[in-house]
């Protein structure tokens, strides 16, 4: 009988001892997961807790009886697959991070580039009227020179000399206010090409819309207001450094009769038309022309309606 | 051996079982407890896919656990909040890379979005 439990026990126990040699397959691949996730230098350092459990687990799995083997593997795949899963969303995460930095460099880039346009605009501006200067102030020489001339022919009479000197003299006089009024005008046109925004602008049709308020113009009246007139030399100096034809069309709300409102918003449409040539675009690229009411964008029954509808609109290609 | 003393005999041994048995295994309370807060949080997350599959399976598991508990198997119950919180620490994990990869997405694409609308604007 005790020979018998003997033997049995003996049987029991080198048949545990062949199954634990004998080769895990459910931890062999649990491994090779978990070793995987480790390999993965892109991974490397995520994860950190999550792979300390699935590591823990996989160590109970080796060393569980066969009693508790279904709950140390079930335990043991979760912590596994979590361990994987967590990594590759911790380097997603880093990925975001990296994405939001990009995003705040392209930003920063576009202003920088924003900021480098205004200056070479506003360079260009300071040179064009310094030539329009200079261009005065030759011709201003050139009749002083004739007048000199003439002068000094008619001065054959003593009794005229002094005269002709005088004259001379007050011309140069002259002269020399004309060229300080001419270097005041190029100061305030570089002042004001140098901060004076362009007209709010949109996209039709593969055409560039910019729009001018009712506002830019005295009420009734086609003269611009100073700040229309800076912001249109602005749009003048943007617009001659481009090609394409220009067409500018006024409009007006319904107040009043029809034909003064197509002749009031004509009036404007030209007077945009003489502020962008004054701003360096070529005429012969222009055309103006007035709508009158006939193409409202707004309600004209109401006060802002009317106020919308009242516009210039310059449409570029 | 006398059949009250045999009655007193078996008894006691019942009671010095039942106390060894508490003392062994008293109520995984605080696996339950960790078990319940890992699922809460997951369910914060409001998952999707995986990540609500791994989520069904650790309530089943919580459920089961706590049936357990009512039946005093409370051995059984402790395994059951184990694999329950396990289960719900894989669909946390689940949930974080599904969100992870839709974040990544969206701002990938912004990027993008930005970039083409500063080369239309450099070509103006």
């Amino acid at each position: 009988m005790r020979t018998t439990l003997v033997l049995m026990a003996g049987l029991l126990l080198s048949g545990a001892l062949l199954a634990a040699e004998k080769i895990d397959p459910d931890l062999a691949r649990l491994q090779a997961q978990l070793d995987q996730v480790d390999a993965d230098p892109g991974l490397a350092g995520l994860a950190g807790l999550e792979r300390l459990k699935a590591r823990q687990a996989l160590d109970a799995l080796r060393q569980a009886k066969s009693r508790d083997r279904s709950h140390v593997l079930f335990l043991a795949e979760r912590r596994v697959d979590a361990a994987e899963q967590m990594a590759q969303a911790e380097l997603l995460a880093a990925q975001a991070v990296q994405l939001d930095r990009e995003y705040d460099q392209l930003q920063l880039e576009a202003s920088r580039r924003e900021a480098e346009r205004a200056r070479r605009d506003a360079e260009r501006l300071r040179l064009q009227s310094l030539a329009r200067e200079e261009e005065a102030e030759r011709r201003l020489e050139a009749e002083r020179a004739a007048r000199e001339q003439s002068q000094t022919e008619a001065a054959a009479a003593s009794a005229e000399a002094a005269q002709a000197r005088k004259l001379a003299a007050a011309r140069a006089r002259e002269a020399e206010l004309a060229r300080q009024e001419a270097d005041l005008t190029a100061a305030v046109m570089a002042e004001a090409s140098g901060d004076a925004p362009l007209p709010p602008k949109r996209e039709v049709a593969g055409r560039t819309v910019y729009t001018l308020a009712g506002n830019a113009f005295a009420s009734g009246k086609a003269s611009l207001t100073a700040t229309a007139r800076a912001s249109l030399r602005s749009l003048g100096a943007l617009l001659a450094a481009r090609q394409g034809d220009i067409r500018i069309t006024g409009h007006s709300d319904s107040q009043g009769k029809a034909s003064a409102n197509l002749a009031l918003s004509q009036q404007r449409a030209e007077a945009v038309l003489k502020a962008l040539a004054e701003g360096g675009v070529a005429t012969a690229r222009m055309q103006a022309l007035g709508r009158g009411q006939e193409e409202p964008v707004a309600d004209n029954a109401t006060q802002a309606g009317r106020a919308q509808n009242r516009r210039v609109e310059i449409s570029v290609k | 051996m006398t059949l009250s003393s045999f009655n007193f005999h078996r008894v006691a041994w019942l009671l010095m079982l039942a106390v060894a048995g508490c003392a062994s295994a008293p109520p995984p309370t605080s696996e339950l407890a960790a078990a319940e807060a890992a699922i809460a949080s997951v369910e914060r997350l409001s998952p999707r896919g995986h990540a609500a599959e791994a989520l069904a399976e650790a309530n089943r598991r919580y459920e089961a656990a706590q049936r357990s508990v009512s039946e005093q198997r409370y051995d059984q119950a402790r395994l059951l909040a184990e694999q329950a919180l396990a289960a719900a620490e894989l669909a946390q994990a689940r949930a974080r890379l599904a969100a992870a990869r839709a974040d990544v997405d969206s701002k990938a694409a912004r990027n993008a979005d930005l970039r083409r609308a500063q080369l239309t604007r450099e070509e103006l």
